[in-house]
């Protein structure tokens, strides 16, 4: 028997939307870590998505991120929000996204129902490409499908363990960035691509 | 950018200075159950009780310490040196106990993007007795570090934020466990819950762990 666990991607693997393959380790280093003002602002991903970046406290070259999800709950409009912490990564000509939960203490914790269950939950990274930007944000994605596939065929092209067929990259800060900036342009790898427009004040 | 810290070194308690692994400590040939662990067990500042889960041979448990509520499926698992089973007497086995603990999902009212990079693990405590206490010992993560420092290659785990989660898988995890679980210190003094409400216990029927069905 194996252990159906919940891995909370489950549901949407299930509608098929894309999953991101996480990391334990952020791609992020005082090196390589950039800060791009013309990042800052609110990008439309479709009319019910939206990615509000800003500057963040702590670290002060971050952003902070509001990712905005408007959804239809019994007719009614509902807006759920969740709260990152985003490093923007150069490393030669290439450009990424570091995304990775807020600290909880960030979190509204009356919105925590079972606080406890946080003490095994582990903030993970993922990584997206940027491709352009200017009134666009074309950002290109991992998927664990087909990360899991690539993986099957080039076992040693980064440190990673399967979870439940979903892939968990292990891989160190630096082999990580070796590995986006080998297969930065490998369909495999940035599988899916998302763009973004900047929101503009009617 | 260092990641920050969360709230596992914030709360106090057994699970808030647990070994995270991101694999399990079983596979179905190491799962028991055992009657006696079911019920409310408490010391002075925390609960924990144990409900049949929905799975064969699983657990829920809700835990609630100072007002913060915890919810996990929960195995028993019952691991033995099977090189030395045929070979040794019964009492010469090394048999260990542990429960693997494992999150549900909390209600978080938030994204799926979020959730997405929330990763559950599993913890491992080992149990030194279920009976009229429930005794346990969470794997102290000091002692860990003192020995995979001497030992880089003891078992597979990475360190974020000073923090380490085992990535063995779990034949390697059990391997550690019958090697290590008894080295001195490696699992903390244990932690004694008393039984809430005293269950039934069959005439006859000791204390003794464990029975395995």
């Amino acid at each position: 028997m194996r252990t159906k666990k919940f891995l909370f991607c489950l549901v949407a693997s299930l509608l098929g939307s894309c999953v991101p393959v996480v990391s334990l380790h952020t791609l992020c280093d005082e090196k390589n870590v950039v800060f791009d003002e013309k990042l800052l602002g609110t990008w439309v991903e479709d009319p019910n998505i939206t990615w509000e970046f800003s500057r963040a406290e702590e670290p002060t070259n971050a952003y902070k991120l509001i990712y905005t999800l408007k959804e239809k709950e019994g007719g009614k409009e509902k807006v759920i929000k969740g709260l990152f912490i985003v490093g923007l990564v150069k490393l030669k000509d290439n450009l990424f996204l570091d995304v990775c939960p807020a600290p909880w203490e960030q979190q509204d914790p009356s919105k925590i129902e079972w606080a406890c269950n946080t003490l095994l939950l582990i903030p993970a990274h993922t990584f997206v490409k940027m491709d352009s930007s200017g009134p666009q944000l074309k950002m290109l994605r991992t998927d664990d499908e087909k990360m899991r596939e690539f993986l099957e065929a080039n076992p040693d092209a980064v440190k990673h363990t399967v979870l439940e067929d979903k892939p968990v990259l292990t891989a160190s800060t630096n082999e990580l960035q070796e590995f986006v900036l080998k297969y930065a342009g490998d369909k495999r790898v940035f599988a899916v691509e998302s763009i973004l427009t900047r929101k503009t004040n009617k | 950018m260092r990641t920050r810290k969360f709230l596992f070194y914030l709360l106090a308690g057994l699970l808030g200075c647990c070994v995270p692994s991101l694999h399990p400590l079983y596979t179905d040939k190491e799962l028991a159950f055992d009657e006696k662990l079911l019920g409310s067990w408490g010391e002075s500042n925390q609960t924990w009780e144990f409900k049949k889960g929905e799975k064969e041979k699983s657990y829920d448990l809700v835990t609630e310490e100072k007002g913060k509520k915890g919810e996990f499926t929960v195995y028993l698992v019952k691991i033995q040196d099977s090189s030395k089973a045929d070979k040794e007497k019964e009492s010469a086995r090394q048999i260990l106990l542990f429960l693997d603990l494992y999150p549900k999902e909390p209600n978080l009212e938030t994204t799926d993007f979020y959730k997405f990079h929330l990763l559950p693990v599993h913890t491992f405590l080992k149990i030194e007795q279920v009976g009229t206490t429930l005794k346990i010992q969470a794997m102290n993560p000091e002692k860990l570090q003192e020995m995979l420092k001497a030992e880089p290659d003891l078992i597979k785990h990475e360190v974020l934020e000073d923090r380490i989660v085992l990535t063995a898988s779990t034949k390697d995890l059990q391997k550690f466990m019958l090697d290590h679980a008894k080295d001195e210190g490696l699992f903390g003094d244990p932690t004694e819950l008393e039984r809430d409400e005293p269950k039934d216990t069959p005439a006859g029927q000791s204390n003794k762990t464990s029975q395995t069905k």
